[in-house]
């Protein structure tokens, strides 16, 4: 499977999913300092699905 | 089929189910498997980039899940680790994307008011000799720039000079990348030196000797490399003699300023000097060359005013090196973070500790960007920008930035994962427990490259591995300063291939996703240095009375 994106459209999603690893680390930090547990496995499981989604950017 | 689904569900489970039920709390043992599986990430990410050729983000990526899954899986990984891994990653990915955005706007503002190009037309001036035009760039050039500067900016400045100069951009990045090679153990202040001295307690004096050694010895075969890729063997013959030279000023200079405790001048010293002699070389009738004036001017730029920004990047760099006080007046608003005790499931404790402190004002990054400023300010009164160049200078950094930053985040988030559930140290342990006595010396650059090709630092190389490799070296009965002077040389030399440096190599010159094809070419001709360094430890060891 991969992702066949014109290079301006590969552009954006690259800048989403860096924002969105941006993001959901932040989350990450708040839900560990607060015991949030659940949510911490939830954004920690949204984590792995952004960085193998880079896995078939092409 | 069955391993991966045997992978995946007790991922699944760890995710889903309290830590204390999760896994059956037992040390790792060390065997054939379980190191081969530690060494699984680093075996995925070479493989894909070397013989799939893929680009530096997809490789980093695909080692990041499979580091994820086989820390979950056997090494006692659970999702607290990954998410502090991930937190720890991001912020330490901070102190270097600083840097790399700096240098990447930096290249995009000189480009923009045509610095590049009246660098590379100015080189002919110097000498008609291509191979010493091309020695100048990619050996000293990017030297000095790593002492000032460091991670990233050298080939961020120097490769897309050589393009212009017509060079293919694959080579390019080669020349500059390997033309720096030795510089990164005392660049950048000598970070990752003072790094190696902090974790072993070993004094830095002791140490220093040996890496000038070896760095001396690297250097004719490196600017031999160079020379051959770049204009052919029967050229490498003419200039030899001006190789020689340069190499006996440089190494002279690097012992001198080191074995004085002068390491953070260790880059910049000896490429300066490089650089000096290398004019003096030029203006002999024998290099001199035919006069090549190169093109005429086509506009009436200032070539000293378009270069101000490497101009303003020196001597900023070189201000807050120098001068202490306002070193210290400027690192006064610091930030760190703090982290928790983390156990693995196998009962692996990394201790609660204080994250590195970044000073904020002091930090190379900020260096750039007080550059930046001031040039951009300077040019926007001459006249310089053509309308719209705010708007093109910060797209060509967003192109080039967003890959390599999402690139440079997985890996080191690969190696801090690897480290908190152990899987470094098995690796580690594996090639010193399986490697005698008398071949230690030699394996202990190649440990030392190993750490710096996963994290992409020579400093984390240093600190990964360098307590590793004095307790060996106790064990084994050898010098311990020798041992880590060859886990420093080795990382240096192997920081430059690591992928979240190639990653930023290669955007500046136009290659993004083409890594592997880079690495391929780089990785035979990085193990050259890396094998005399090898060979040296085996030799100078056995005068030391190592034995076999």
């Amino acid at each position: 499977m991969k992702f066949n994106l014109n290079p301006s459209r590969k552009f954006r999603f690259q800048v989403a999913i860096f924002a969105f690893e941006a993001i959901i680390t932040f989350l990450m930090y708040l839900a560990l300092r607060t015991d949030h547990i659940l949510l911490g496995k939830i954004l920690s499981s949204l984590l792995i699905l952004g960085i193998f989604s880079l896995i078939f950017l092409q | 089929m069955k391993t991966i689904k045997f992978c995946l569900t007790r991922t699944f489970r760890i995710l889903c189910i309290p830590p204390h039920q999760a896994y059956n709390s037992q040390n790792m043992d060390l065997t054939p498997l379980s190191w081969l599986l530690a060494f699984l990430p680093i075996l995925t990410v070479m493989v894909l980039m070397l013989a799939f050729k893929w680009g530096g983000m997809r490789s980093s990526a695909a080692s990041w899940i499979v580091t994820v899954i086989v820390s979950m899986a056997f090494f006692g990984g659970t999702w607290k680790i990954l998410a502090w891994s991930q937190i720890k990653s991001l912020f330490l990915s901070f102190n270097l994307l600083y840097i790399i955005w700096g240098a990447l706007l930096l290249y995009s503002l000189a480009n923009e008011v045509g610095a590049i190009r009246m660098i590379s037309d100015a080189i002919p001036h110097l000498s008609s000799d291509r191979s010493l035009q091309v020695l100048t760039i990619a050996f000293l050039l990017t030297s000095f720039l790593q002492g000032v500067g460091g991670f990233g900016v050298p080939v961020a400045v120097c490769a897309p000079i050589l393009v212009i100069l017509g060079f293919n951009p694959i080579i390019a990045v080669v020349l500059t990348a390997i033309g720096h090679s030795w510089a990164v153990a005392f660049g950048s202040m000598a970070t990752a030196f003072e790094g190696l001295i902090s974790v072993t307690a070993v004094p830095g004096i002791q140490i220093a000797p040996y890496v000038a050694a070896f760095f001396a010895l690297s250097y004719v075969p490196i600017a031999g490399i160079i020379t051959v890729l770049s204009t052919g063997w029967k050229s490498l013959w003419k200039t030899m003699p001006a190789i020689l030279a340069i190499s006996a000023v440089m190494s002279l200079t690097l012992y001198i300023l080191v074995t004085n405790g002068l390491w953070s001048l260790g880059s910049i010293g000896p490429s300066l000097m490089g650089l000096l002699t290398m004019f003096l070389i030029t203006r002999l009738p024998a290099f001199r060359g035919k006069a090549n004036p190169g093109k005429p001017a086509e506009n009436k730029q200032s070539f000293l005013l378009s270069i101000m920004p490497y101009i303003l990047l020196v001597s900023i760099g070189f201000l807050i090196i120098l001068i202490k006080p306002l070193n210290q007046f400027l690192s006064q608003a610091q930030f760190s973070l703090s982290y928790p005790e983390i156990v693995s499931n196998l009962g692996l404790v990394t201790p609660a500790q204080k994250s590195d402190t970044i000073s904020f004002f002091s930090h190379p990054g900020s260096i750039l960007m007080y550059s930046i400023l001031i040039s951009s300010l300077i040019f926007h009164f001459k006249g310089y920008f053509k309308a719209g160049a705010l708007r093109r200078i910060l797209s060509r950094l967003a192109h080039s930035a967003i890959s390599a930053s999402l690139g440079v985040i997985t890996m080191v988030g690969v190696s801090t994962i690897m480290t908190h559930t152990g899987m470094t140290s098995m690796i580690a342990r594996g090639i010193s427990e399986a490697v005698n006595r008398g071949l230690y010396p030699a394996v202990s650059p190649f440990l030392g490259a190993l750490g710096a090709f996963l994290t992409g630092s020579n400093s984390n190389s240093n600190i990964l591995f360098g307590v590793i490799q004095k307790e060996s070296a106790h064990l084994l009965d050898l010098s311990v300063p020798l041992i880590l002077a060859g886990q420093n040389a080795g990382a240096s030399f192997a920081s430059v291939m690591s992928p979240a440096k190639l990653i930023v190599s290669c955007t500046t010159v136009g290659l993004a996703d083409q890594e592997g094809i880079v690495l391929r070419k780089l990785l035979p001709l990085l193990l050259v240095p890396i094998g005399l360094v090898a060979v040296a430890m085996y030799i100078w060891a056995l005068i030391m009375g190592a034995g076999l």
